[in-house]
């Protein structure tokens, strides 16, 4: 497939996106996007998938673990991008496009969230300060044990101002956490702390973030220490349960809806503001927003 | 219409509310409450300048569950209901379907609403006011409120539990089912049915900010939202949950009851409701 | 070896432990079919509770002995070991759509065929020491679409490739256990939940268990037996896998 991207993304990647194997067979892919809390670019997720798929063919490699450099694991993808999407003479996006984006260089059969949910090694994420977006819904949901800290803050943060987004309708995400908190958290857009993630279910374990790395490897330690004809059987398993339960499926996000949603007059819109004052201006165009409606209720 | 339910709309700040007010009956639903509510669902889906829905109750309770003295009318309603002295298997098939899990049943009405529902749930959260909790998106719950269905563990369970299994998990959901228990607030929360629990007294201020802050979205974002959820809800087999609790629902009726097993619907027949809640709570209670 | 006991309407179903179960033991695995199976078909009975009379309801087994088993249903008894274990006559499943209310009280540890059991029945009460490991690495008929269903997908993946067995409070907490309750108490703990459960009307437990079962279809549980076959060799290849690498350890 056509590597999308531009020339600065695409030759920033394999330094944002790094990897190393030791020689008990634990592979660490780790995003280094610090700057940015590792907002994953269009190169930076397709070169994720192509370490995925490179773990999956190396027998040396008995687990995958994933984290991310600096103060966050992942804020999510990086918004406004320029990853070859402009077409000379269009200025809305096309379907076309949005399922190009949406699809293969996302959730869908061709993307890096699919080869995580069916890789066929077991995956391990190390998760601390902020996860939200499509760090959330295709790669902390997505991983087979997940371990966070007390002061993650975990979700699809972007739902105030985007919808839910998915976040409510997501198989998986139910069947992880319960339908009544995919609800919760999809409609208000709260952040999930790690002890709630780990009450709730989506976590393996919560611990201080001193303890973060040494929990990890004492977990990744202990599967690559098993056979693997036996982790390959847990794979089979786990892939076979999934399809079942149709939890591996790609769930239909607003990924691809989004650039088509149309704000009536008394609504503000996401991507409008972000044309006018950019992504920081709309957040914060957002909160303003919010704090009104809260001492609207109020006053009443 | 009925003064029962109330249907009232505040087109300003986008939000359609449907207050519960039958209090010297605990809030138990006739059937003219069942299709009143149901109405005012279809009526805010239709309203565009309606984005989230808030249901909440006067008195004490949210309500004790159906009306168990209309429980033989709802049949005689439906059609072939009046044909024989035992309602036809057809009327019992057609009045679940069109009362509760139907396309234009109750429960399916809340739970493919386009819009963003909230419950307040206080006191007694019984039968209906258990579904109120599994349909709705968001709940609030006061720390009065208790959640169960006693009938179940009288008759054997009659409706929908894919939804109680996908909020709480199989073995808990079993306990709810079989037990006769009730969950109070907390462990309502614990186990996955509420959001969070409140002091009685600010319930319904916070039910109403937590609607409003729902309108926040843009009504694109919240019908994008929901037409996947309504697939997905699909996808988990909730609709099919559905289908069969009709189907089942409209065996309760057929149930032998053998000798030393307590009929509670004869009790209610013979007795009246409240001679026949005070024999049952002798009865599985001693 | 199997005992069974009925006081009103409730069946007591006792056992010495699981071990039999967990070695694929076909005669074992027929007696416990036929005594619920019985049990369950009978108009008196509403409620079944399965114990075990041993200290442990389910002690893990030794490798030698995983392999030995592993030859029940990847050599020449596998059609026989199926038809015991994973068919819809077979053990499993008439424990998973048992037509009557099923209850398994645990004390000690539960590996194993235990924690199958577990899954497989309606309640579990268990003694506060108890200790419940994944039945995934040594069962090729455990069903994972059952554990998610119990406690959500991903516990049931922390289960399954966690370091350690589960304590009581982490089973309780998974809603995999009901109730855990002091060692003396757990036999009484079951028969009072059990006879909770016998208030039901006969017939209204048969429309429960109706309802139960047609939902368990719709989830995949029943496709998730179905696939039991599939995953012999590959169970039985990581059985001789694990044990090459201790004995290698070993030596």
């Amino acid at each position: 497939m056509k590597a999308y991207g531009n020339p600065d993304s695409l030759r920033s990647a394999p330094g944002q996106v790094l990897f190393e194997k030791s020689a008990n067979g634990i592979a660490r892919i780790t995003l280094n996007r610090p700057e940015k809390h590792n907002a994953m670019t269009v190169p930076m997720r397709a070169r994720l998938m192509t370490l995925i798929h490179q773990c999956e063919e190396d027998d040396d490699v008995r687990v995958i673990v994933l984290s991310g450099n600096g103060k966050s694991f992942c804020s999510g993808n990086e918004i406004n991008e320029d990853w070859g999407q402009r077409v000379p003479g269009q200025k809305r996006m096309t379907l076309t496009m949005a399922n190009r984006y949406a699809s293969d260089l996302n959730y869908g059969r061709q993307g890096f969230s699919q080869a995580l949910t069916r890789c066929s090694k077991i995956t391990v994420l190390q998760l601390h300060g902020y996860c939200a977006a499509a760090a959330y819904f295709m790669i902390a949901t997505r991983s087979d044990l997940v371990v966070v800290t007390p002061n993650s803050k975990i979700g699809a943060l972007e739902a105030r101002f985007l919808g839910p987004a998915g976040a409510v309708s997501a198989v998986h995400i139910n069947r992880i956490l319960g339908t009544k908190a995919a609800r919760r958290y999809g409609y208000t857009g709260a952040a999930m702390s790690g002890d709630d993630a780990l009450r709730l279910g989506l976590a393996h374990s919560c611990v201080s973030d001193e303890a973060l790395h040494s929990e990890v490897n004492t977990i990744a330690m202990h599967i690559a220490s098993q056979p693997l004809p036996l982790l390959a059987y847990y794979k089979a398993r786990i892939r076979a349960a999934e399809s079942l339960f149709q939890t591996n499926v790609r769930e239909i996000s607003g990924l691809l809806f989004s650039h088509f949603l149309q704000a009536d007059q008394d609504e503000a819109h996401f991507w409008t503001k972000v044309k006018e004052s950019g992504v920081g201006g709309a957040l914060i165009a957002d909160k303003a927003r919010l704090a009104a409606a809260t001492k609207k209720v109020e006053a009443a | 219409m009925t003064s029962q339910i109330r249907c009232e709309k505040n087109v300003q700040a986008h939000t359609g509310r449907i207050v519960i007010n039958r209090v010297d009956m605990d809030n138990a639903f006739s059937i003219e409450m069942v299709k009143a509510m149901r109405d005012g669902f279809a009526d805010f889906a239709q309203d565009d300048a309606i984005k989230a829905i808030l249901i909440c109750a006067e008195g004490e309770h949210l309500t004790c569950g159906f009306d168990l003295t209309q429980v033989e009318e709802i049949y005689k309603q439906a059609p072939g209901g009046s044909s024989k002295k035992v309602p036809s298997q057809r009327a019992r098939l057609m009045a679940q379907d069109a009362l509760w899990w139907g396309t234009d049943g109750l429960y399916k009405r809340i739970l493919h609403s386009p819009k963003v529902t909230v419950l307040a749930a206080k006191g007694m959260c019984h039968e209906v006011g258990l579904y109120l909790s599994l349909c709705c998106d968001l709940v609030l719950a006061a720390d009065t409120a208790r959640f169960g269905n006693p009938r179940w563990s009288h008759l054997g369970v009659d409706g929908d539990i894919s939804m109680l299994v996908a909020a709480v998990g199989l073995k808990r959901a079993k306990e709810l089912m079989m037990f006769g228990l009730e969950w109070d607030a907390r462990e309502a929360q614990t186990y996955g049915l509420v959001d969070e629990v409140i002091n009685e007294v600010q319930l319904d201020a916070a039910a109403l900010e937590l609607a409003t802050l729902c309108t926040q979205v843009m009504r694109d974002g919240i019908a994008a939202e929901k037409h996947v959820v309504f697939a997905s809800l699909a996808k988990m087999q909730i609709s099919t949950g559905f289908a069969t609790a009709a189907t089942v629902g409209a065996w309760a009726s057929n149930i032998h009851f053998r000798p030393g097993e307590f009929n509670f619907l004869r009790e209610v027949r013979n007795q009246g409701l409240d001679s026949a809640l005070t024999a049952a709570d002798t009865h599985f209670h001693p | 070896m199997i005992h069974v006991t009925e006081t009103g309407a409730v069946a007591t179903i006792t056992l010495r432990d699981c071990e039999p179960l967990s070695r694929h033991d076909i005669d074992f695995a027929m007696q416990l079919r036929d005594a619920v199976r019985d049990t369950a078909d009978s108009n008196t009975i509403k409620a079944i509770v399965i114990c075990a009379s041993g200290p442990d309801f389910s002690p893990p087994s030794s490798p030698t002995d995983l392999l030995k088993a592993a030859e029940m249903f990847s050599g020449a008894m596998r059609h026989k070991w199926h038809a015991a274990y994973c068919a819809p006559s077979g053990l499993y499943q008439n424990l998973a759509y048992c037509k009557k209310v099923l209850l398994t009280a645990v004390q000690g540890r539960c590996a194993g065929a235990g924690s199958m059991l577990v899954l497989c029945s309606d309640f579990t009460v268990c003694a506060s020491r108890s200790s419940f490991e994944s039945p995934f690495a040594t069962l090729p008929e455990s069903s994972l679409v059952l554990a998610a269903l119990t406690m959500r997908l991903n516990r049931a993946k922390s289960w399954m490739l966690g370091p350690q067995a589960w304590n009581s409070e982490q089973a309780v907490q998974a809603g995999l256990v009901n109730r855990a309750v002091d060692a003396a108490l757990v036999s009484s703990q079951a028969q009072t939940m059990a006879q909770l459960a016998a208030r039901m009307p006969l017939d209204g437990i048969a429309m429960t268990k109706l309802l139960a079962e047609a939902f368990l279809d719709t989830q995949g549980v029943g496709q998730d037996f179905d696939m039991a076959g599939f995953y012999c060799d590959s169970m039985a290849a990581a059985l001789h896998a694990r044990r090459s690498q201790q004995r290698g350890a070993s030596a």
